[in-house]
This record gives structure tokens, C-alpha cells and sequence, in this order.
């Protein structure tokens, strides 16, 4: 048998050792953390901005609209908008066309130390999920209150203070889609925004965010990219948190499938030339 | 004999896709308060009409679930009891103690979350190595799909953006002019085709939805 060449070593790393590399990588900045410089990206900058200029009666809608399992990467930013949205005592209503949706809002909900004054059913409620998707979100865009008559507790509207006088999605200054699947980018876009001209952001996960870019800048005043943004947003809205803290980790994740990929293609390259100069192929 | 079976099975769904499709699509056109409350209610019709299906969904999930487990078929009966076992764990739990219960916010914490999270987890170790191991640049395609991705992927890295603040522009630059503009390409294509589509529905040329 022939030995490995040193470009048939580089393209053939046993996956374990990938997989332990990055295991080892990731937890020793994520248990000490370095604390990597960060630069703040426009899409940040723009949510950060629209809503310290938004009245203070303001009532907000935040769609809570993706997999459990994606916290890490957009639960953050649902975390770090919540807070700046309670710290500046704007009012929002939550609720989710997707199934985890109630999920995503316990856990949210049992991070966010919200301020003493900031009550619940008075400053913010969360309506829970709504089976339908698009249908949904048409019908709530509609008329909210046929769609829904409680929130996810069972509490009804007539003990809501937050719920009086909201009718439909006119009553809504702004509207927060966070969510990692492209049919709710485009829902969003379609129901409140083209619809009833409603300002929207989204948060989206790193895969969707080419999804959601075509709505920039003009239905969407802002497209916070996973972690990344969720971290630029805690920065700005002086809510140090977990994706803060991640983002020596992402840096560093980065790297190295940078640096793997780069590795895989001089051990191709590498293949192919001596392939080319033998006369052979490589298969 | 044949016109009664006829008439339930194909006219009578047709004239109901077709009326509620006109009124719904009328109240973007015509602010007439008869219109839009038909069309409200007929939207709020969807969403019990979904809230049906996940039932219905569930229903199918625990039939053929419980269809593995009888027959006892090989490689799919084990996942199938287990399927079942946190069915019925979730489904007493919150029929019992109801949703805003502590047991059922323990379940859904330390079961629900933590499995999926983790699977979610898994799920990067497998990119990681699968992008290693099968993306091979053997053509010009791939050579540029490998460095719009790379350079992509550094303009989202915060420590090679610092270290060149030149990736930045490039990364926005690749999503905002060439990456949005094609999507937007995409999804023209797809509304266009989205409405030849609903137009065929509506008219009865199109009747997979009714099999």
C-alpha cells in the first residue's frame, strides 16, 4: 500500500479530530472568555435608533417565531430588544405563528429581569400561538381581537389594560419578526408590511438572513443577524448578555472552518496537480 | 347518477374556493364594511381550520406511530414507543396541570428544550466536518461560491473584521447588491408563479388541493 502524501493526509483529517478540535476551541472561550473586540453593524444601529425615537405610548408587536433549538442564536436578540423596549417603558404585545413560540417566550421571559414598574398585562402580555401561519397573521393583522380573546394564560382581554383600544395592526407603532424561516420573513413582509405599511425589523437566524435582505431597506428598517447582531445589540442597548459573551466563540468557530476549508482545498489542489502530472484522476 | 357525487365532490368545493378566494381578495381593493368583515371572518375560519389540522396532525402521529409499535417493525418500533411515551407524558401533563403549571414548564425546560437544543448542536459539528470533507471547488462556480461564502462568512466574524475592517464593506457588499438583488429576482418569479397558481385554484383548473 502506498503512503499518504502530504496532500492526501490534509485532504483526509479523521472527523473525530475535527470534532474534538472545535469542542475544545469553543468551550475554553466560551468558559474564558477573551473578550474580542466587536464592531457594531448598521442593521443594530438602525433598530437601536428607531426605537429610542419612538414615543413613549408606543405599543409594539414582536413575533416570536422560531425552533427551540435556535435560541442561541436568535433568543438573544429577542432577549436584548425586550429589554431595551422595558428599560425605555414601551408597551409590547408578543405572540407566535410558530409552534415553539411558547417555548422560546418562557425561557425568554425567565431571563429578562424586567424593571420593577414594567407589569405584566399593563406594559406587555404575551397572546401564546396561533395555528396558521400566514392566515394568521393576516387575521390578526385584521382584526386581532376575533383572532385572539385571551392571553397564553387564559386571561382574558377584559383584564388586560395593555389590550384596550387595540384593534388591529394599525395600533401597532412597529412590528419585531424574529424568526429563522424564510415563509415567515416573507409573510411578515406581505401582512404588515405591504399591507398596512407597518414599520418592521426582523432577527433572523444566519442562514435566513439572505432571505430577509430584500426587504432592506424599504419594508425592513433592520435585519439583526443572528448572534452577531444580538451581541451588537446588547453592546448598544447596555445589556450585556450571553451573545456578548459568544462572540469570541463565533470569531473563533469561524476561523477554523475557515481555516479547515482553506486546508481541504491545498489538499485537493494538491491531489489534482499530481494527478494531472501521473496522467491520472482523482476520483 | 352520477351528477350528486359530482356535485359535492368537484362543483360545490370549486364555487366555495372561488367565493371565498373573491371575497378575501376584494378587501384589498374595495373598503366596503360588508367585505371587510367577511373577509376578517373568513380569515379567522383559517386559523381554526389550522388549529383542526394540528389536531388532526397529532391524531396521525400516534396512529402511525402505534402502527410501528404493533407490528413491531424493525428499526422503527423503539423510536415509535418512545415517540409515544412523551406524547402521552406531554399531552397528560398539560390536559392535567395545565400549560402555565410548574410540571409542565419542567417538561417542556428539561425535556423539550434541552433535546432539541442539543440536537441543534450536533447539527453544527456536522456542518463543520460535512463542509471539510464534500465542498470541493472544481470549477469557476465553485471557486466563486467558495469566496463570496468565505469572505461572507469573515465580514460576520467580529475578530477578522477588526483585524481588516475591509471585510465588512465586502461582505455587505456581496449581500446588499448581489445577493438581494437576485433574491428579489427569485421572489418576483415566485409571485408571479404564486399567482398563476392561485388564479388556476380559483378557477378550478387546479384541484390537487381537493385528492
Amino acid at each position: 500500500m502506498s503512503e499518504k502524501s502530504f496532500y492526501d493526509k490534509i485532504s483526509s483529517i479523521d472527523v473525530r479530530l475535527i470534532y474534538v478540535s472545535i469542542a475544545l476551541v469553543l468551550s475554553s472561550v466560551i468558559i474564558n472568555p477573551i473578550g474580542m473586540p466587536i464592531t457594531i453593524g448598521e442593521h443594530a444601529t438602525n433598530l437601536y435608533n428607531f426605537i429610542e425615537q419612538l414615543p413613549e405610548d408606543s405599543l409594539i408587536l414582536i413575533g416570536i417565531d422560531f425552533d427551540v433549538g435556535l435560541y442561541s442564536e436568535m433568543g438573544f436578540s429577542l432577549e436584548a430588544i425586550i429589554k431595551h423596549i422595558s428599560s425605555r417603558g414601551l408597551r409590547f404585545i408578543a405572540l407566535s405563528i410558530h409552534m415553539d413560540g411558547p417555548v422560546n417566550w418562557a425561557k425568554a421571559n425567565s431571563r429578562i429581569d424586567f424593571p420593577s414598574n414594567y407589569i405584566y398585562g399593563e406594559d406587555y402580555v404575551y397572546l401564546g400561538f396561533i395555528a396558521g401561519q400566514e392566515t394568521a397573521q393576516a387575521a390578526i393583522a385584521s382584526d386581532l381581537k376575533k383572532v385572539v380573546t385571551s392571553d397564553f394564560m387564559g386571561i382574558p382581554f377584559s383584564e388586560l389594560p395593555i389590550m384596550n383600544g387595540v384593534e388591529n395592526s394599525q395600533d401597532f407603532a412597529f412590528i419585531i419578526e424574529v424568526t429563522g424561516q424564510g415563509h415567515n420573513i416573507d409573510s411578515t413582509a406581505r401582512q404588515y408590511g405591504s399591507m398596512f405599511n407597518r414599520p418592521l425589523a426582523y432577527a433572523v437566524a444566519g442562514a435566513a438572513i439572505p432571505l430577509a435582505m430584500p426587504y432592506y431597506p424599504r419594508l425592513a428598517l433592520a435585519v439583526l443577524p443572528s448572534i452577531i447582531g444580538a451581541a451588537q445589540y446588547e453592546y448598544l442597548a447596555d445589556v450585556p448578555s450571553s451573545a456578548l459573551k459568544a462572540t469570541d466563540a463565533v470569531s473563533l468557530a469561524h476561523i477554523f472552518l475557515f481555516g479547515l476549508l482553506i486546508l481541504s482545498h491545498i489538499g485537493f489542489w494538491g491531489q489534482l496537480s499530481k494527478a494531472k502530472r501521473s496522467g491520472g484522476k482523482i476520483v | 347518477m352520477t351528477a350528486v357525487p359530482t356535485l359535492f365532490k368537484r362543483k360545490i368545493p370549486i364555487a366555495m374556493t372561488f367565493i371565498i378566494a373573491l371575497v378575501v381578495a376584494l378587501q384589498y381593493g374595495i373598503e366596503h364594511p360588508y367585505i371587510i368583515t367577511s373577509s376578517n371572518t373568513l380569515k379567522i375560519f383559517g386559523v381554526v381550520v389550522s388549529s383542526i389540522a394540528i389536531i388532526l396532525a397529532s391524531l396521525t402521529l400516534v396512529i402511525s406511530q402505534m402502527g410501528y409499535v404493533v407490528k413491531k417493525k424493525a428499526d422503527y418500533w423503539v423510536g415509535g414507543l418512545a415517540s409515544l411515551i412523551f406524547f402521552a407524558i406531554f399531552f397528560s401533563v398539560g390536559l392535567v396541570r395545565g400549560i402555565e403549571s410548574v410540571e409542565w414548564a419542567w417538561i417542556q425546560k428539561n425535556i423539550f428544550s434541552a433535546c432539541t437544543t442539543a440536537l441543534m448542536g450536533v447539527a453544527g459539528f456536522l456542518f463543520v466536518s460535512a463542509s471539510y470533507r464534500a465542498y470541493k471547488a472544481k470549477n469557476i462556480d465553485g471557486y466563486l461560491l467558495l469566496a463570496s461564502g468565505l469572505l461572507v462568512m469573515l465580514s460576520n466574524t467580529p475578530a477578522a473584521v477588526v483585524l481588516w475592517p475591509t471585510f465588512g464593506p465586502i461582505g455587505k457588499w456581496i449581500m446588499s447588491v448581489l445577493n438581494t438583488n437576485v433574491q428579489r429576482a427569485i421572489l418576483v418569479t415566485v409571485a408571479l408563479g404564486t399567482v398563476a397558481t392561485a388564479i388556476r385554484t380559483v378557477l378550478g383548473w387546479q384541484r390537487g388541493y381537493m385528492d
